[in-house]
């Protein structure tokens, strides 16, 4: 499950990124400021991605969504909103 | 070297107005849905919400710590006159800054403002403000409708002239819900003018407006900048503002916690402390100091009470 998430996640931020050279590169642990540049409104326009590719609400998570720091973090929190498992169990 | 950041906010949803924040998710909103994308409005002040939670500052002395920040100022402006109470009177929040400010006496320091339409009480309670809650300086808030030279505004002056206490003003635009044309930076110069004793900071003053910052801080002895809010493209004008001449005048400011869910505090600050493109080749080491501390050092020891 993580693996395909991840193998979705440049078509989540490609519009988003400002450098798209860093779509080819992205891995779990890949820091979403950092390493793909993303602001807060980068940030933002991530969750609603999100909600629209795979039909779920982000309310619920959203503490979790901020303290987000890495690519896997972004996807362990879409896990957690699908239902497969929580955060905190990751 | 030692930093002092002039220019940080209680990252708490109780002192930041919700109506503010209304105006700041409306541009977000707007942003978002110009890229195509289905927002909601209440997503995303929630998720602003999240990082607006830590009421005492432990969080914020933490993220100082691992920025190599010794101290900051925190602002308490007053926006309950023009956007209403909103759960907290302003006496309320500056008894709130007062348990922080005792919390953690050695990091913090308060400039706390009062809105001048409060009249007397408010006067009072500014002068109590500094003498008796302990801080340091007055902040003041033209958006809300007022600039820094209006009469209503000079009994403060006069407190702030008899202690000898610092006032910060923003400058440069604000929550769409409050009015940007009276936080131009000049506003204030009648006000430095007829105060010589006071010393005015011109918040954001790297950011906006910097021209006219510029001016009144190369002409007037007693007016000075912060760089506070500053962001990536802002900082590629900073390098002609730093070799104006005017480092005695500069201070190094933040204003946390706006860009908290850009990352960490220390990452921030070190958009700028580790940028060699902004830092003019002619800038020594007291230049530095100037900056990232002694200006704000200076400012906060004249006061007297």
């Amino acid at each position: 499950m993580r693996d395909k998430l991840l193998d979705d996640f440049p078509r989540l931020i490609e519009t988003i990124v400002p450098d798209p050279r860093v779509l080819k590169d992205i891995t779990f642990s890949s820091d979403i400021r950092a390493d793909l540049g993303l602001d807060s409104l980068g940030l933002l326009n991530l969750v609603f991605n999100i909600e629209a590719e795979y039909g779920i609400d982000l309310m619920l998570f959203l503490e979790a969504v901020a303290n987000t720091n890495t690519v896997g973090d972004i996807i362990d929190v879409v896990i957690a909103a699908r239902g497969e498992c929580s955060v905190e169990s990751k | 070297m030692k930093i002092i950041d002039g220019h940080s906010h209680v990252a708490s949803s109780k002192y930041f107005h919700s109506k503010f924040l209304d105006g700041i998710v409306d541009n977000m909103y707007a942003k978002l849905v110009s890229r195509g994308v289905s927002a909601q409005k209440a997503k995303i002040r929630d998720l602003y919400l999240t990082k607006m939670q830590d009421h005492l500052c432990d969080e914020f002395v933490g993220e100082m710590d691992a920025a190599d920040i010794d101290k900051a100022v925190l602002l308490l402006p007053d926006y309950t006159w023009a956007l209403g109470e909103d759960g907290l009177t302003i006496e309320e929040m500056m008894l709130g800054h007062r348990e922080i400010l005792n919390r953690h006496p050695d990091r913090l320091k308060v400039f706390a403002g009062v809105d001048p339409r409060w009249g007397k009480d408010g006067v009072a309670l500014f002068e109590r403000a500094i003498t008796e809650f302990g801080f340091h300086g007055m902040k003041v808030y033209p958006p809300c409708g007022y600039t820094a030279s209006d009469p209503s505004m000079y009994p403060f002056y006069e407190i702030c002239a008899h202690h000898q206490v610092p006032v910060l003003l923003h400058t440069g635009p604000s929550s769409p819900v409050l009015e940007f044309a009276p936080a131009h930076p000049m506003g204030v110069d009648k006000a430095a003018r007829d105060f010589p004793g006071v010393n005015f900071i011109l918040a954001h003053g790297a950011v906006s407006y910097v021209e006219d910052c510029a001016m009144l801080c190369s002409h007037r002895p007693n007016v000075y900048l912060d760089v506070s809010g500053y962001f990536e493209h802002s900082l590629a004008g900073f390098r002609s503002l730093f070799g104006m001449g005017i480092s005695h005048k500069i201070i190094f400011g933040t204003d946390w916690p706006i860009f908290r869910l850009k990352g960490s505090h220390r990452n921030y600050v070190n958009l700028l402390r580790h940028n060699a493109n902004v830092f003019p080749e002619a800038w020594t080491q007291q230049d530095s100091a100037n900056f990232w501390h002694r200006n704000m050092e200076r400012l906060l020891s004249f006061r007297t009470v």
